[in-house]
């Protein structure tokens, strides 16, 4: 049985339930999961110990479509009848000086209305059956199969009908869906695909999706008002826009509570802070989620606050436990700089690597572990994490000083650290440098991409890449113009794809898009709120800073970003 | 022919299977169609809806019926003591009972809905197909739906590689 991805959350939760406020109309209602029902997520804090939930089989789960119907209203108490009951069928007869209505002009349906007026499509049916339309009797509560009789059943009527909807109406339902199946609708059949290509299509995977969690789902009989969600509520939905079809936005549910922050997003999976601050990972296209260790893993600065019952309360955070205790919720939206994977979390042996604690400390913890373990920290004042990459089987930190080391994780438990860069290359007479980013290019490179803010040309942004040379441990200064040869990158929370101009014509060449940064230097951060916040493009040719959607897209972040790059991993 | 009766315009809608129905014209105009008609003084005799037969346009007349707004027709006065939310959430009750009819039923409704530019309807006719798209595997869809897979085997192979999430 194959299975639509939203089916499949349903399944592996285990059971369903429809929220009419949760942006879909009367008869809609989006899919959420109770964070209380994934197994190893429970509101209270339990000792941390459930293996990652597995992605899901085909054969797992329990079927739910009827159980979700059944959460249908009941039937009303009385309806008005029809204003004149039909009588049997007969001929057309068209009466002498009638007039016949004309469809209103629409480009996109020549075809107008296709069902033939002289042919009864009802003539199939039994009389039985032409009466279970009729509201004035009250019906018994129908399942899925009385609502649809199967294809096999329907007669000859069978083979025209749905595959035959006007373009129009189809690209109207195509418009309502969410983007899995927004993404699955040009599956069913040609006609469908058409439609879905009449629309714009669906973008081609492997291109960069930007996931933006800046807005909650319009209130039950609001559905105009867009509420602009604060930092720390738990959000439901989420946009998804990507770049080559910027004007089209697909909606994405996701499980209640487990989207609050956006800390990262890597082989495929985003990877987000809970409502309890914990990180989890999620794959918008299939719903599955797996838990990394909670916050309280991090020994060495997180303490649990707990109440009377054993549930959390708080956390106490920093190097000294100071008395104040942040609230569960919003830590986790400053707590993370970043994650990275090492690669998809299909094994146990997979790494995720996190900045945290304002960029001082780097840990990390494999795909199941309880627990994250420090690897490094800095001390120094001044000077933190900048950015982290997995580059050909290590992973590398820069410092906002240019520092650069990495470690492998390939051998032991332990991982093995090296410094490869030890000098800094901040220029004091230069314009400072507000933020760092690392690149691993197709073609094996280890780039830096340096932004400076330049305070001579009105606190532009101005950038420049350096290839990190790992064999002879030094910088070498790359022509901004030429270090991507064409391509074009896309940085900021996310581990930074690099596509080709050539296989994606509407991606700029030469160009890097960044969400909202997170910045901590000074200058930067007075500074920003000129130009640096929301989805830009940097044109390293020309040197410009520029909005990278037309529209400037939906609401971004400003201090902490609540967007990230995400790619879909699935070829 | 429009006619005045109890004070209220009427409007003749004839289905081509010579079925004729007199309806308020207020109601009449919660189709744009219909309402562009009037308005461009089209309509001084019966309006004949091509490709609607009796029984679904006797529905779609009583989605009208039910839909027309408040102040606009005396016909559901009753209405007006009714609190708005009630009455709102009395609506969706009614639509979600209105809707459960057969595949076939459905279909002619959402066409004709489109046809006579019947917003509401159109709404809750797309939301039901929603529904059904949203709630069932790509294999059921096509099957309720009885949308002809009309895929080459190979193009076939083509879909189901491109959208392998949708198929697992």
């Amino acid at each position: 049985m194959v299975k639509m991805p939203s089916t499949r959350l349903k399944r592996q939760i285990g059971m369903c339930w429809r929220e009419p406020y949760m942006g879909r109309s009367t008869t809609g209602g989006a899919w959420v999961a109770r964070p209380a029902q994934l197994s190893g997520l429970s509101l209270s804090r339990s000792p941390y110990a459930s293996p990652p939930i597995p992605r899901l089989n085909r054969s797992q789960g329990t079927k739910t479509s009827g159980s979700a119907r059944r959460l249908r209203p009941a039937p009303p108490q009385s309806s008005n009848p029809p204003p004149h009951m039909p009588p049997p069928w007969q001929p057309s007869t068209y009466a002498a000086g009638t007039i016949v209505a004309a469809p209103p002009c629409r480009s996109s349906s020549p075809a107008g209305f296709h069902a033939s007026p002289d042919s009864d499509p009802l003539s199939f049916l039994s009389d039985e059956e032409k009466t279970i339309g009729d509201t004035s009797t009250a019906a018994p509560p129908i399942s899925l199969d009385d609502e649809f009789p199967k294809a096999t059943s329907m007669g000859p009527y069978a083979s025209a009908g749905w595959s035959d909807l006007p373009i129009d109406l189809l690209i109207r339902i195509l418009h309502l869906l969410e983007l899995p199946e927004a993404l699955a609708f040009h599956a069913v059949c040609p006609s469908w695909r058409s439609a879905s290509v009449a629309a714009g299509g669906a973008p081609p995977r492997r291109t960069p999706w930007l996931v933006s969690l800046a807005e909650e789902p319009p209130l039950a009989g609001d559905q105009q008002r867009r509420v602009r969600r604060r930092l720390c509520d738990p959000a439901a939905t989420s946009e998804l826009r990507n770049l080559l079809d910027a004007e089209r936005t697909f909606q994405v549910s996701f499980p209640r509570g487990q989207a609050v922050a956006c800390c990262g997003a890597s082989h495929g999976w985003l990877i987000m802070a809970n409502e309890l601050s914990d990180l989890v990972l999620y794959d918008p296209f299939t719903a599955a989620l797996i838990p990394l260790p909670p916050i309280t893993g991090f020994a060495s600065c997180i303490q649990g606050v707990y109440g009377d019952e054993g549930k959390i309360v708080g956390y106490r955070y920093g190097c000294y436990m100071i008395e104040r205790v942040h609230d569960v919720q919003s830590l986790g939206g400053y707590f993370y700089d970043k994650v990275v994977l090492s690669g998809p979390p299909s094994t146990c042996r997979t790494v995720a690597l996190v900045i945290h604690l304002d960029g001082k400390r780097l840990s990390f913890a494999r795909i199941g572990d309880t627990y994250w373990q420090q690897v490094s920290v800095i001390r120094r004042n001044g000077d933190s994490f900048a950015d982290c990459i997995y580059h050909r089987g290590r992973f590398y930190a820069v410092t906002m000083e240019g520092i650069l080391k990495s470690w492998d994780f390939s051998g032991s438990d332990k991982p093995r650290k090296k410094t490869v860069i030890a000098e800094d290359d901040n220029d004091m007479f230069d314009d400072p440098v507000i933020t760092r980013y690392l690149l691993s290019t197709p073609w094996g490179n280890l780039l830096q991409v340096r932004v400076f803010l330049d305070t001579h040309q009105g606190n532009n942004v101005r950038i420049e890449i350096d290839r990190l040379d790992l064999k002879s441990q030094t910088r070498v200064a790359l022509s901004s113009g030429k270090a991507l040869r064409g391509h074009a990158a896309f940085v900021g929370q996310n581990s930074p794809g690099i596509l080709s101009t050539k296989e994606f014509p509407k991606l700029r060449p030469d160009c890097i898009y960044f969400t909202t940064p997170r910045l901590r230097e000074r200058h930067a951060f007075e500074h920003r709120h000129n130009q640096w916040s929301g989805v830009k493009v940097y044109d390293l040719k020309r040197q410009t800073l520029e909005d990278a959607f037309p529209s400037g897209g939906g609401l971004y972040g400003t201090i902490c970003p609540l967007e990230v790059w995400f790619t879909p991993s699935l070829i | 022919m429009a006619t005045r009766e109890a004070g209220k315009k009427m409007i003749m809608l004839k289905s081509p299977d010579g079925m004729e129905f007199e309806v308020e014209e207020a109601v009449a105009m919660e189709s744009q169609t219909i309402r562009k008609m009037i308005e461009d003084d089209c309509a001084d005799t019966a309006i004949l809806i091509p490709n609607i037969n009796s029984k679904i346009l006797s529905r779609v007349i009583e989605y009208c019926n039910k839909h027309v707004p408040t102040t606009g027709a005396t016909g559901a006065a009753a209405s007006d003591t009714v609190a708005p939310a009630a009455l709102a959430e009395d609506l969706k009750i009614w639509d979600a009972e209105f809707i459960k009819v057969n595949r076939a039923t459905r279909f002619d409704l959402i066409q004709a809905a489109s046809y006579l530019n019947i917003k509401g309807l159109l709404d809750l006719t797309s939301q039901t197909t929603i529904d059904t798209i949203s709630d069932n595997s790509l294999e059921e869809i096509r099957s309720f739906l009885s949308t002809k897979n009309d895929y080459l085997p190979e193009e076939e192979q083509t879909i189901r590689r491109e959208n392998q999430w949708a198929f697992q």
